[in-house]
């Protein structure tokens, strides 16, 4: 086949492919970054996003913890303070702009307001840990509102389980431990 | 002679980790413990084979793997592995140098993007008046200082029975998925079995001016090097799973991947860490940048090199700047490093194929190799490992769809 | 060069090397010419160069190529490929070796000097040499 006729059969599947590519493209758009629109979905983002809240605070613990038993510099306990305020803020901002599907706004309520508590506690870490008042950061454990103890590794609920609906009507309840007040919070499976 | 030995398998071993390791064993580690440790094992394997076959026929030949791929495979097939590599380098550029400015943000506490201009800078100043072996055995050596993650696992007092039965499952941990399991896999295979440590290692036997007499040394420094490479990789998964599994906690950060460190080993253990994350990633970004100016270099035919002083091989010097500028200018818009680093290893995995084809074939061809061609144990491990690659490319991209690069 | 060798597999895409052995580029295509008394074509001239290679290879990328390159190109010569005349041709059972120097070819590595002229010579260190 001559170079001529070559580049006359790709000629011909050129648009074949690129339409082939731009459906993939939309597709995975799509699929990845639209918001939660069913309850199923929705309760599975709202446990994750518990999920990764509880990371960040336990991330932010640990490295209060380092801290304490000097296994750290301040510097780089400052970053790391920085950069998990920073995802938890993300975190909680990504989930509070997806609108809940219809009866699901308790879920909404309480994943926002865990959210903007962790939010609000991260960021007071932070900015104790550039006026270097580590001691400060250390009593912050007690009033974590995240529970440290008893904790459920992160399970997603997934549609194949039975009971399905039931569980996901209920996926995530929320208890939080305030200073205020006495309320504990945990993943529920 | 036993130094120069030594030297090259301890630059093997530090030389074997970059931001890609650095990010997807410590993410790995938290979220599947030990489970995909096993695809290390391959990695390594197949690498090893690769890396063996490339310079073996770079001794012989006295050309490197991509030159011969054009001979061999014609412009187009080249052209397309060209274009392929040069746009997942610069990503991988750019993440590494994230990955140096990342680094010097954790030991000094002073913004990274601030740092990465200064990094670039620097890695300039070593690419024009520093010679090609110095730099490599340097870094090397520096990058020795990962085996700090090596020790950590033992202060830890880990549950050993745990850790084999975590290394020896085959399956995703309770609570997440076989898709997200799968694409953790291929992940860390494109981290691992990079194509551009394969053409360096055979660049670098032609600028070290390697002899067929040397073929002993290559292949110690590939035996001994990198499966202890492959030991520090599932040693940051090994540190991970045991601070952050049972705690659920996700890695996001390089300073959650230097954590456990600094907990087992204190504020030295952490500033050893540091000094080997600094090592391995400015390292990584010599040899990505390098790697990506021989390929252009040996398609084109130009003069290359970091024998030839710069005046000498002016297009391949403009070409490692300008790959340089761009990925400095990437990682200056705050696009985030780890999710580069991820796309980057995952779009690497789907070159592997095409990567390794040509050497398979070039090793195979009693023409060119004469006794030096592949015997049985290259051609079998060589072929599984093609045959796996293939499965890998074709499984990479639909699986980054499927997870959304592992969320869910 | 003899009728039973294969340009396919010892002449094009080989790598081009002028006397001293450095690098002057890739054959990217080769010229021939049919002569009249119907023998076999003889090849004139290897073409070099991202202009040779673009018409060679055809296709988008191809033109592309072929386009970019011909503009970077100045003088007499603008439009054409680079030719290197068979008759500088000397070994080529491995790489192909050309009997003069790159200094002799004005017309080959075109943007290799220009760089080296504008760019990089300017800058402190480029002459050293290193190992």
């Amino acid at each position: 086949m001559t170079a001529a006729d070559r580049g006359a059969v790709a000629g011909r599947w050129r648009p074949v492919i690129a339409v082939a590519v731009t459906a993939v493209v939309m597709a995975s758009l799509w699929f990845g970054h639209a918001p939660p629109r069913s309850a199923a979905a929705y309760a599975r983002q709202a446990a994750q996003t518990v999920g990764y809240l509880r990371s960040q605070t336990q991330t932010a613990r640990l490295w209060v913890d380092a801290v304490a038993t000097a296994a750290t510099t301040h510097q780089a306990a400052s970053i790391a303070l920085e950069e998990v305020e920073a995802d938890a803020t993300a975190t909680a901002g990504r989930f509070a702009g997806w609108d809940p599907p219809p009866g699901a706004d308790p879920v909404r309520d309480t994943v926002t307001g865990l959210g903007e508590e962790v939010t609000r506690t991260l960021g007071a870490l932070r900015i104790a840990a550039h006026r270097d008042q580590w001691a400060a950061c250390r009593d912050w454990r007690s009033h974590c509102p995240i529970s440290l103890s008893g904790w459920a590794p992160l399970r997603t609920a997934s549609p194949r389980r039975p009971g399905h609906e039931a569980q996901t009507r209920h996926a995530v309840r929320l208890h939080a431990r305030h200073p205020l007040g006495h309320r504990r919070l945990h993943r529920h499976r | 002679m036993l130094f120069g030995f030594t030297l090259g398998t301890l630059s093997a071993i530090g030389g074997f980790i970059d931001i890609g390791d650095l990010v997807a064993d410590a993410l790995v580690g938290a979220r599947f413990g030990l489970r995909l440790a096993w695809v290390t094992v391959l990695a390594v394997i197949g690498i090893m084979c690769y890396a063996e076959m490339s310079a073996r026929i770079a001794l012989k030949t006295r050309r490197p793997a991509f030159d011969l791929a054009r001979s061999r495979l014609g412009p187009r097939y080249a052209l397309g592995g060209l274009i392929g590599s040069f746009l997942v380098t610069a990503l991988l550029v750019m993440a590494e140098l994230s990955g140096i400015a990342l680094a010097l943000q954790l030991a000094s506490g002073v913004h990274y993007l601030l740092w990465v201009p200064i990094a670039a800078v620097l890695v300039f100043i070593v690419i024009w008046t520093l010679p090609f072996e110095a730099t490599e055995r340097i870094y090397g050596l520096l990058g020795l200082a990962m085996l700090v993650f090596v020790v950590a696992v033992w202060h830890l007092n880990p549950d050993w029975s745990r850790m084999w039965a975590s290394a020896t499952t085959v399956a995703p941990t309770s609570g997440e998925s076989w898709p997200a399991y799968l694409f953790f896999a291929i992940t860390l295979i494109g981290a691992q079995m990079t194509p551009y440590e394969m053409f360096f290692f055979s660049s670098g036997a032609i600028e070290s001016r390697w002899r067929p007499k040397d073929l002993t040394e290559m292949r110690v420094n590939v035996i001994v090097g990198f499966p202890l490479g492959g030991l520090l990789a599932i040693a940051i998964q090994a540190v991970a799973f045991l601070v952050f599994f049972d705690a659920g906690i996700q890695v996001e950060h390089i300073s959650q991947t230097v954590l456990p460190v600094a907990l087992a080993l204190g504020k030295v253990g952490l500033a050893i860490a540091l000094v080997g994350v600094f090592a391995a990633t400015f390292g990584a970004t010599l040899e990505t940048l390098f790697s990506t100016g021989y390929d252009l270099a040996q398609y084109f035919g130009w003069a290359y090199g970091e024998v030839q002083p710069p005046a000498r091989a002016t297009r391949f010097t403009t070409t490692i700047t300008a790959l340089l500028l761009l990925s400095t200018a990437l990682a200056l818009t705050t696009l985030n490093p780890i999710t580069v680093t991820i796309y980057a290893v995952v779009f690497s995995s789907v070159l592997l194929p095409f990567a390794f084809l040509p050497v398979l074939l070039v090793g195979n061809d009693k023409r060119v190799m004469g006794e030096l061609a592949n015997g049985r144990l290259s051609n079998t491990v060589g072929t599984i490992t093609l045959l796996l690659s293939i499965v890998v490319s074709a499984a990479a991209i639909p699986l980054l769809i499927l997870t959304k690069a592992g969320a869910s | 060069m003899t009728d039973h060798e294969s340009l396919r597999f010892t002449l094009l895409d080989q790598q081009l090397v002028d006397a001293d052995d450095r690098p002057v580029g890739r054959v990217d295509d080769v010229l021939l010419e049919l002569p009249d008394d119907g023998g076999p074509p003889k090849v004139v001239a290897v073409l070099t160069g991202a202009q040779a290679l673009g018409e060679r290879m055809g296709g988008l990328t191809g033109d592309v190529m072929a386009s970019v390159a011909s503009r970077m190109r100045s003088g007499e010569h603008r439009g054409e490929p680079v030719a290197i005349p068979a008759s500088l041709i000397g070994d080529h059972a491995d790489l192909v070796k050309l009997t003069v120097a790159l200094d002799d070819l004005p017309q080959a590595a075109g943007l290799e000097r220009w760089l080296a002229h504008h760019l990089v010579e300017g800058l402190p260190g480029a002459g050293d040499a290193r190992d």
